[in-house]
């Protein structure tokens, strides 16, 4: 390749204890491309990343800029060496301004008052010194943009008769000068990004965010910029204008280095794509070379069907009927409005919007454990026929029922199991109240433990190792097991396979349709749109608490979806971009 | 009456003021040192450290200079609040330990180290304490031609002034400078501070030291101006105020001034009007009573401007998984 190189990794290894993190990773990024680093949750893609960014120093190897060895200790060298990244989780402080971020440890700009008063007297075109605040800092404004009064300082000393071109005085402004913002405003104008720089970032969307942390990293002066998984976060349209940012950036001779695990986007977007696999790099190869199920076996490390079978619904009756269910949080927050919807047994209903649209409270709110300000949630129960309010039940009456919330929210641990328990007695969480004797019963929860390890193949010790030594994936196949195991009617599983490799993400969507054909009623709430429509059989919309659509899973669009996601426009709107 | 009042207000306020004003520079980087009220007892027993020191110096004990009174236990004043932070900085930033347990602690050993040197130095000294007393206390001279406005605004010592200058100065530094830009970054979050090149460690224990020697210039004040020399071990108790201050003036150094203001005369009131005993403690309180609404208020209020530093009480340490 005739590009030269930016950027090289040399046997690169990183260990957190006796876990391997990295081990022995070579890696060449080139000037003015796009590269992509494929591989599974968990795989070491970030912690990779982050040793070139100075989150992490590498344990072993060395890395070379431009062919020259250097050492990243933190975050100020990797800047130094122009290496910028874009974290998934942003670091921006919330209560100041996308300018005050963007400038954040920047030093102030240089002054030396011999040479400024040298510019000055030139500009000024008068040797004779003229009392007038308006005449004496206008032409030292235009110049370096200080202030009024420096302005005023200079003519005091002039006229105290201290010989000014002859200080040697040099120093940096510490001023925070109104006009700050001015060299983030030519980097934003450059790639086109439209964004209002004195906005708060609490009053900011995710995307927005994004583009605050993009512009941050280039103002730095980066001309290696990494961003991490920087399309989880957006709807299609603003991934869409992402990609469009990223080839603009490539255009000007800058590499970028995208992690990721969504094989569309990698096949869409970059030259060359590095793949690893538990913390060891496989392969890079480029893009033009490759297909999705090739990069996919060197990601798994073995052929993998990745097909969901979408069976058609049958039997279906309706099982959860919610009708104009309202909410507002303790902060006063309206997050639920209005919403009405039925989930049918035997099918999978899915629900899609940009993370923290109200799915949470929703789910939540059907599980009993927030109580809704109107609105009813009505279940009929297909043992007795009877059409129950769950809204005046408290959680267990609800569990009794049949209705079951397998949620997983972003901390793994927080909701489900105890971390400190073991398999078992995570087991027993939801069987303890059944006991007749005054001693737990641990027989039968062992038995369902074994299980549970054998059918989704969870990799532990024993059943008696506590859950927080599992890793993410093997966590949740507990927690999805558990649930299912209780034999409900109504399965709710809100991103049930976050964080998880790609088997066993399959193993959880043929788990889910295993209970659909099982005469469940099952609710899913996804991040992933490519596989909402592949799985769900009836998708709803919502954007901040509101429905925005209840579209049919097999004949909707990815785009059609993204639009009522954002409610930037209602459906023919996003038919007519389709068409053009 | 009323002027007299508002005289010892005013100088009441200023234990309050360094107090708040030094917990308010500390928590900006994140440290919620609950120290401060050790660190002021440290900085009043440095104080004397220091009248102490430059009392033996001197050939006669009568004879002083303005400069050797005041510099001496200023400077020895401040040493020793340094101290106290440094203790706390190394044990939160460099050893990451908690810093409630450690503020805590903190607080203790400085009620104790006063206690220790008040014993020591308290009686044999007391005659040199009052004289240095003195040169604290000196006012403008014109004060008096000035009448009521004289009183109230040129009758005070020259750390009352201070005191006023240093919120004025902390503020706009805060507000206006990178340096309080990066200060804010690094306790609103760390992480973002760290990647953006700023030394999070640095600047934390920079806020700490400086803020504890500010700090420990209120215990100073409360001994040498206030007591009129004399050393009062009741320190700490101001001190608690000063960091409820903090949270009334939710975390603004120039709008400390005036809380300190209302603080001391909310604590002064029941010595001016006749009451009884009871009521005396009940109004007492009412400093307390009134940072627990403003907790509730700003809480029910939720600006986002108006919340303390979001890592306050946080230790930060770069490759946490």
């Amino acid at each position: 390749m005739a590009k030269p190189i930016a950027v090289q990794l040399k046997g690169i290894s990183k260990f957190f204890g006796d876990v391997v993190a990295n081990k022995e990773v070579n890696l060449t990024v080139y000037r003015g491309e796009i590269l992509s680093v494929l591989g599974e949750n968990g795989c070491g893609k970030t912690t990779l990343m982050n040793m070139l960014a100075g989150i992490y120093y590498p344990d072993a190897g060395q890395i070379y800029v431009d062919g020259e060895p250097v050492v990243i200790r933190s975050p100020r060298d990797a800047y130094k060496h122009r290496i910028g990244m874009v974290h998934q989780h942003f670091k921006l402080v919330d209560v100041f301004s996308a300018t005050d971020n963007i400038i954040l440890g920047e030093k102030g700009p240089e002054y030396s008052i011999s040479e400024r008063w040298k510019e000055y007297k030139k500009q000024a075109k008068r040797p004779q010194f003229v009392i007038d605040a308006e005449d004496t800092s206008a032409p030292v404004k235009a110049i370096d943009g200080t202030s009024t009064l420096k302005g005023r300082a200079k003519l005091f000393f002039k006229l105290a008769g201290v010989p000014f071109e002859k200080l040697k005085i040099k120093g940096r402004f510490n001023w925070l000068s109104s006009d700050r913002g001015a060299g983030v405003k030519d980097i934003a104008s450059r790639y086109g990004f439209e964004i209002d720089l004195n906005k708060k970032i609490y009053d900011m969307s995710v995307s927005e965010k994004q583009t605050v942390e993009i512009i941050k990293v280039l103002y730095r002066g980066a001309d290696i910029l990494i961003l991490d998984e920087p399309t989880a976060v957006l709807t299609p349209q603003e991934t869409r204008n992402l990609f469009k940012v990223i080839k603009k950036m490539r255009a000007d001779g800058k590499s970028i280095i995208i992690i990721t695990h969504k094989l569309n986007e990698v096949m869409e977007v970059s030259d060359r794509v590095a793949v690893l696999r538990r913390g060891e790099h496989v392969a890079t190869v480029n893009t033009a070379e490759t297909t999705i199920s090739e990069l996919t076996e060197m990601m798994v490390g073995r052929k993998t069907d990745l097909n969901i079978h979408r069976a058609v619904p049958v039997n279906v009756q309706k099982r959860l009927e919610v009708k104009n269910l309202s909410l507002t949080n303790a902060e006063g927050v309206n997050v639920l409005k209005d919403i009405s919807f039925e989930a049918n047994s035997g099918e999978i209903l899915g629900i899609a919007g940009i993370a923290g649209s109200g799915q949470r409270e929703l789910l939540e709110t059907i599980a009993g454990l927030i109580r809704p300000d109107t609105g009813s949630i009505n279940y009929n129960n297909p043992k007795t026929g009877k059409n129950e309010n769950l809204v005046r039940k408290t959680p267990s009456q609800i569990r009794e029922l049949g209705v079951r919330l397998s949620f997983v929210p972003e901390d793994r641990l927080g909701m489900g199991l105890v971390g400190n328990m073991d398999i078992i007695d995570n087991m027993m969480l939801r069987s303890y109240k059944r006991g007749k004797m005054p001693f737990l019963d641990r027989k039968n929860p062992k038995k369902l433990a074994d299980t549970i390890i054998h059918d989704l193949e969870v990799v532990t010790p024993s059943s008696h190792t506590p859950v927080r030594r599992l890793s993410g994936g093997n966590i949740q196949k507990v927690l999805v097991g558990r649930e299912i195991a209780s034999a409900p009617t109504v399965l709710m599983a809100a991103y049930p396979v976050r964080g998880l490799d790609i088997n066993s993400s399959y193993t959880i969507y043929n788990l889910l349709n295993n209970q659909k054909e099982n005469g469940v009623a099952v609710i899913f709430v996804g991040e992933d749109l490519d596989v909402l429509l592949e799985l769900c059989d009836r998708i709803i919309v919502i954007c901040a608490g509101k429905v925005t659509g209840i579209v049919d899973g097999r004949s909707i669009t990815k785009e059609e979806i993204g639009l009522l996601m954002t409610d930037s426009a209602a459906t023919p709107a996003g038919k007519e971009e389709k068409h053009a | 009456m009323i002027v007299s009042f508002l005289q010892s207000v005013i100088r009441f306020s200023t234990v309050f003021l360094y107090g708040a004003v030094g917990e308010t520079i500390t928590e900006k980087s994140g440290n919620l040192n609950l120290g401060i009220p050790g660190i002021m007892c440290m900085g009043g027993a440095g104080g004397v450290i220091g009248g102490v020191m430059y009392i033996n110096s001197l050939p006669d004990p009568e004879v002083m200079t303005w400069a050797g009174a005041i510099l001496v236990p200023v400077f020895m004043s401040m040493f020793f609040a340094l101290l106290g932070g440094l203790i706390y900085s190394f044990l939160t930033v460099t050893l990451r330990c908690n810093q409630n347990v450690t503020g805590l602690a903190l607080t203790t050993f400085g009620i104790g180290f006063l206690a220790f040197v008040g014993s020591k130095f308290g009686t044999t000294y007391s005659r040199g304490m009052s004289l240095i007393s003195r040169y604290f206390r000196q006012s403008f001279s014109f004060a008096a031609d000035l009448e009521a406005f004289g009183q109230l605004f040129f009758s005070y010592g020259i750390l009352v002034y201070s005191a006023i200058i240093i919120a004025i100065i902390t503020a706009v530094i805060i507000k206006k400078t990178r340096t309080g830009l990066n200060l804010r970054a690094v306790g609103e979050n760390p992480a973002t501070a760290d990647a953006a090149g700023i030394s999070v460690t640095k600047y934390k224990y920079g806020a700490t030291l400086i803020g504890s020697m500010i700090a420990g210039l209120g215990g100073l004040f409360y001994i040498i101006d206030k007591s009129a020399g004399n050393i009062e071990y009741t320190i700490d108790t101001y001190g608690w105020m000063a960091v409820a201050l903090v949270i009334f003036t939710i975390w603004r150094t120039n709008w400390a001034i005036l809380g300190s203001l209302i603080f001391a005369m909310l604590y002064l009131l029941p010595t001016f009007v006749a009451v009884s005993f009871a009521q005396m403690e009940l109004i007492k309180m009412v400093p307390y009573l009134v940072t627990i609404i403003v907790l509730i208020i700003t809480s029910i209020r939720n600006g986002k401007e108006k919340q303390p530093p979001a890592s306050l009480g946080t230790t930060y340490f770069r490759e946490e998984r």
